[in-house]
């Protein structure tokens, strides 16, 4: 899903990691949040911002990420002004 | 004459199926990707047809089909809302408000014209104009400025394509309701013995048709021209991890950024 693909780039251009391992953090923390049988097309803007709210948020402290609240406006902030890839890439 | 307003009609014709197959598709993948914009957008252009098909062909007046007009406008309004600015509730709510107004008004002047209240039209056009623009432009403006956010990011091209096909057809049905300035009053639309009502229903009819023809290929955009605009384009696949090898990546990813620093 092409959010999920931008999301985890953002996140790993925010924290230095690669693109499969940002985009990985991300499934991980839907799962977390959904979990593992939520079907990844019927995600919607009010459920990634919990992800990133709730479980992402969780995950990055438990790694130990520097400036964690940076790290989760600016993946709000970019959430807010792609949502429309969750419909315009989704059908 | 006639032929030329049965190409006109034509053009009607084509503009009602598309719209009607988009609705449908809307509908379906709303249910099933249980998208609420989606569900909406597809009532509101299924409606849009119902009011069209209601008008010309089983000869309801022109009261009947702006009811709904109203829901279609109101509803796209909802979509562009839920789609692209599900954050900003303030401006969503006053766009949404402002084109339920002025559809309202919309209704009033038509009822009350045919209730034989004079002189109304060209204030009702006058008002349908903003009605149109911003519905429509509202949709336009912002697909364009999520195709400007997103063009030089790593998405497939086919959905930039999207987004900008939305952009320019939204755009170009905005103007919809301008030829009406010239419809000459006491004329049926499209009167083909009149060549200034017949010029206007074409102008509209293209307009429309112009419109059905990207908004259409835009939403039912076949594969194999999603696979011709995403040629050259690397489509990832990412390793299966399991979620420890995944995690063991990241913090050793973690630990070698940290190293270095």
């Amino acid at each position: 899903m092409e959010i999920i693909k931008y999301l985890g780039s953002k996140l790993s251009e925010s924290i230095e990691l690669s693109l499969p391992a940002g985009r990985g953090l991300i499934k991980l923390a839907i799962k977390d949040e959904l979990g593992p049988f939520h079907p990844i097309n019927q995600l919607n803007y009010e459920k990634l911002v919990g992800v990133i709210k709730n479980s992402l948020k969780k995950r990055l402290v438990d790694l130990d990420v520097p400036n964690i609240e940076d790290v989760l406006d600016y993946l709000l902030d970019e959430l807010n002004s792609n949502q429309s890839l969750i419909t315009i890439a989704g059908i | 004459m006639n032929g030329l307003y049965l190409v006109f009609l034509s053009f009607l014709m084509v503009f009602i199926i598309v719209l009607i197959i988009v609705g449908i598709f809307f509908l379906i993948n709303g249910i099933h990707n249980k998208l609420i914009n989606l569900k909406i957008a597809g009532l509101g252009f299924i409606s849009l047809c119902l009011g069209f098909i209601g008008n010309f062909l089983f000869n309801l007046h022109e009261g009947f089909q702006e009811i709904f007009v109203f829901i279609c406008f109101t509803f796209t309004t909802v979509f562009t809302y839920l789609t692209y600015y599900k954050n900003q509730k303030k401006i969503g709510l006053f766009v949404i408000f402002l084109v339920i107004c002025l559809g309202i008004i919309q209704l009033i002047l038509i009822y009350a014209s045919l209730l034989g209240v004079p002189h109304l039209y060209y204030l009702r056009i006058s008002l349908d104009v903003p009605y149109t623009m911003i519905t429509f432009d509202w949709m336009a403006w912002a697909s364009y400025s999520s195709y400007r956010h997103l063009k030089n990011e790593d998405i497939q091209p086919w959905i930039k394509i999207r987004y900008l096909l939305i952009a320019i057809f939204s755009f170009i049905i905005s103007f919809n309701n301008i030829p009406e300035f010239f419809q000459p009053i006491g004329t049926t639309w499209g009167d083909s013995s009149n060549p200034v009502s017949l010029a206007v229903f074409g102008a509209t009819a293209i307009l429309a048709v112009t419109f059905a023809f990207g908004f259409g290929l835009a939403w039912l955009m076949p594969s194999w021209l999603k696979n011709r605009l995403n040629k050259g384009y690397k489509t990832i696949i990412d390793k299966e991890l399991t979620k420890q090898e995944l995690l063991t990546l990241i913090e050793k990813q973690l630990k070698d950024r940290r190293n270095n620093k």
